[in-house]
């Protein structure tokens, strides 16, 4: 009990908040990143995801720099406050239907890619129940836990970005020539489809008035985070391409995973098996974080004093989602809609509240 | 009732996560080593299927066995297989694909659909040819391994590193198969059935999925350098004007560098194969300790080569696809000269030269 009172002023640390930036982010995403996004701007899927990646830093900036007028209100209050109170309430709501269906469907992905690598024989539901079950345990006492369960796995995140040289020997750097070949307006509309990878950075908003100390430069790290991101995601694509080409990785379903096993390797039979452990990770934060925003912001709304009463209570709910998808093209189509939602909450609602504020701040001094 | 609570959710937890649904002894498995695929002699309309097993089982009569089947492709051929045998059929340690020449020249990518689809079968299987019928080099017992699909994954492995032939595994197939700008190549055995041996030096080539052509001994040596392949071997090239003495080299290493260029609509592929190699032997008494001389050596060297390659690609030519791989550096170079559906005429067409560039580093230890 005593640690929980650590941080006097907050319930995470400014460092927590960067990791759990980069944790939300990394998640099912990169799975099927390098296929979606080349099947639109062809060997130039990289530059597609660089661009993603710098057009949402620069996001990320406004983001923090808006709520930072805002210290001492949550989401709900400075979304009220700029927005009116209807439309901060609606928004909230929204905010906690996207953040359900985004866990929803997050756990279905996880389902979906265990349930075709390494459990064949066993149901969906289970796989579902039982991320569903680790989920609440890693939310049920609050942000301050899960944060520090981010803080331990960051870790795991440097051999699974060194994961991508294993099929170094069998690359052929031609398939990424020629270099902006696919045309920029090809590459500009591969942006669109990596959304979904990088989705998740808006809990920006929800976890910001929890941080401890925020005279350190969260702007500057936040921006970090996102630019990490961003080079591990576009690395990621520039191997997959030149390990596939853009024709074959049309045809693989998951390309982060059959990339790992291209190779043979002394001992080791399955070495997908390595990228799931330290995937299954980082993928059950980027769960925990998402359900975790759902919770501050009903507690946000219904003004209780713990999340862990929500943490059960839309449990049966997000399972539930998880389970609408009937086959993996379904759940393809999940994710793409899930996408399409991200656009609204990282992108249009972080630049609607800057204006906001813009505009109220220029009135302010005006009077 | 916390405490029950708790332990009853620890007990079923404990038993969905030792993944029961999908927990099999390895006494429960029949571990397959070797595919084979065949024309059916009864029906030349369907694949006779063989796959090779280790028996396991102490005291069996025999340490390996096989069993055949007939259906028109390997998805059908499993429910007939699995009938046949007494314990569940596991593809996950395939090492070897084996094809019989009458098959691939009748084309095989959709008895591999189901390979490529099966999460389980390794990507990294070699991909093999063979002279006779798969089911006799399945059947053939070789002196120094047990197993034959442990001796061909081997030799393989071997003859692809003595620069003799392409390591072609599904993924690797699957792969030229479905890329624009290159046609599958792979290892061809010659299996003589009567003697008892089986020698690699052979290379199958493919347009698409058919085989097309077979090129041997020195010719699939300078087919492995021009795919810029060059890993260890030997070379051995007549003295000119001298029948009876001979040079030969030690490959170390090398890479190839390819040019292209289009002048007046036509195409210009100009290569160059460097190969640093080692003397192996020069069976003139003559002292070889004079640079002069090892230059006289090299120009012997490329010559001889210079010769092989060209014919390798006057070969190719002929038959009218790029097993090499040109069409990936002309896509990647000149992206409005190249069409993928008429790549086989312009490859035809394009004037593609390639020159040697040996370089001696070693003498040996005497001179």
């Amino acid at each position: 009990m005593v640690l929980y009172g650590k941080y006097k002023d907050g319930e995470i640390t400014p460092i927590q908040s960067y990791i759990i930036l980069i944790s939300i982010m990394i998640g099912t995403g990169i799975l099927g990143l390098s296929r979606i996004v080349a099947a639109v701007s062809r060997q130039d899927a990289w530059i597609s995801v660089l661009v993603n990646g710098i057009f949402i830093s620069i996001i990320m900036a406004i983001m923090v720099f808006t709520i930072s007028k805002f210290k001492e209100l949550n989401f709900l209050e400075y979304v009220c406050h700029l927005l009116s109170k209807p439309v901060g309430y609606t928004i909230t709501i929204g905010f906690i239907a996207y953040s359900i269906l985004a866990t929803g469907t997050i756990i279905r992905f996880v389902s979906e890619m265990i349930g075709t690598w390494f459990l064949p024989i066993t149901p969906i539901y289970v796989i579902s129940a039982i991320t569903v079950i680790t989920t609440i345990y890693m939310t049920r006492k609050g942000l301050t836990v899960l944060a520090r369960f981010n803080e331990v796995i960051a870790f795991m995140l440097i051999p699974f970005a060194l994961l991508v040289f294993v099929s170094y020997t069998e690359l052929n750097f031609v398939y990424i020539k020629p270099i902006g070949g696919s045309g920029i307006k090809n590459i500009m509309a591969g942006v669109v489809p990596s959304f979904y990878a990088f989705g998740g950075y808006e809990i920006m908003m929800i976890v910001y008035p929890y941080i401890s100390n925020k005279k350190k430069p969260i702007l500057k790290y936040s921006v970090l985070s996102m630019l990490l991101v961003t080079l591990f995601y576009g690395g990621t694509v520039f191997f997959h391409i030149a390990l596939f080409g853009p024709d074959e990785i049309q045809r693989v379903l998951f390309p982060a995973i059959n990339y790992i096993g291209a190779v043979d390797f002394p001992l080791v039979e399955r070495m997908e098996i390595f990228f799931t452990v330290f995937w299954s990770f980082t993928v059950l934060s980027t769960v925990a974080l998402q359900y975790m925003t759902a919770n501050i912001l009903l507690q946000s709304v219904f003004k209780n004093d713990k999340t862990s009463l929500y943490a059960y209570i839309l449990s049966p709910i997000v399972f539930a989602i998880s389970l609408i998808p009937k086959n993996t093209v379904d759940v393809a189509e999940m994710g793409d809609q899930v996408g399409r939602l991200t656009i609204f909450f990282s992108m249009i609602l972080p630049l609607l509240l800057f204006f906001t504020y813009l505009i109220r701040k220029r009135r302010a001094i005006k009077k | 009732m916390k405490k029950l609570l708790k332990f009853l959710t620890l007990f079923v937890a404990l038993g969905l996560l030792t993944s029961c649904w999908d927990a099999k002894n390895l006494e429960e498995l029949l571990i397959i080593y070797t595919v084979g695929f065949d024309v059916s002699k009864e029906d030349p309309e369907k694949l006779s299927i063989t796959v090779a097993f280790p028996t396991i089982i102490e005291g069996a009569p025999k340490d390996k066995a096989e069993v055949t089947t007939q259906s028109p492709s390997l998805g059908g051929g499993e429910q007939n297989l699995q009938n046949k045998v007494y314990r569940e059929i596991s593809y996950g340690n395939t090492r070897v694909v084996i094809f019989s020449e009458e098959l691939a020249r009748k084309g095989i990518y959709h008895h591999i659909d189901s390979m490529l689809r099966e999460p389980l079968f390794p990507a990294t299987s070699r991909f093999v040819i063979v002279n006779t019928r798969a089911i006799d080099l399945i059947n053939y017992d070789p002196p120094m391994s047990l197993f034959v699909s442990e001796f061909l994954f081997d030799a393989v492995r071997q003859s692809n590193r003595y620069t003799a032939v392409p390591f072609t595994t599904l993924r690797n197939f699957n792969h030229q198969l479905f890329t624009d700008g290159i046609e599958p190549a792979l290892p061809y055995i010659v299996y003589d059935s009567e003697g008892e041996s089986i020698t690699i030096n052979c290379i199958a080539l493919f347009f698409e999925d058919r085989m097309v052509d077979i090129i041997r001994d020195d010719m699939a040596m300078a087919f492995m350098l021009l795919r810029g392949e060059v890993n260890h071997g030997f070379i051995t090239a007549p003295l000119p004007e001298d029948d009876k003495h001979h040079l030969t080299i030690s490959l170390t290493g090398g890479h190839t560098k390819i040019k292209t260029s289009v002048k007046d609509d036509v195409l210009y592929i100009n290569q160059e194969v460097i190969i640093n190699a080692d003397l192996s032997e020069f069976t003139r008494v003559d002292s070889i300790f004079d640079a002069a001389m090892l230059e006289s050596f090299e120009k012997i060297m490329e010559d001889y080569l210079d010769d092989l390659l060209s014919t390798t690609i006057e070969r190719m030519k002929k038959n009218r696809c790029d097993n090499i791989g040109y069409g990936l550096h002309v896509r990647a170079n000149h992206p409005d000269f190249f069409e993928k559906d008429e790549w086989c005429c312009l490859f035809l067409d394009a004037v593609v030269e390639a020159k040697s560039d040996v370089r001696i580093k070693k003498v040996g230890i005497s001179h």
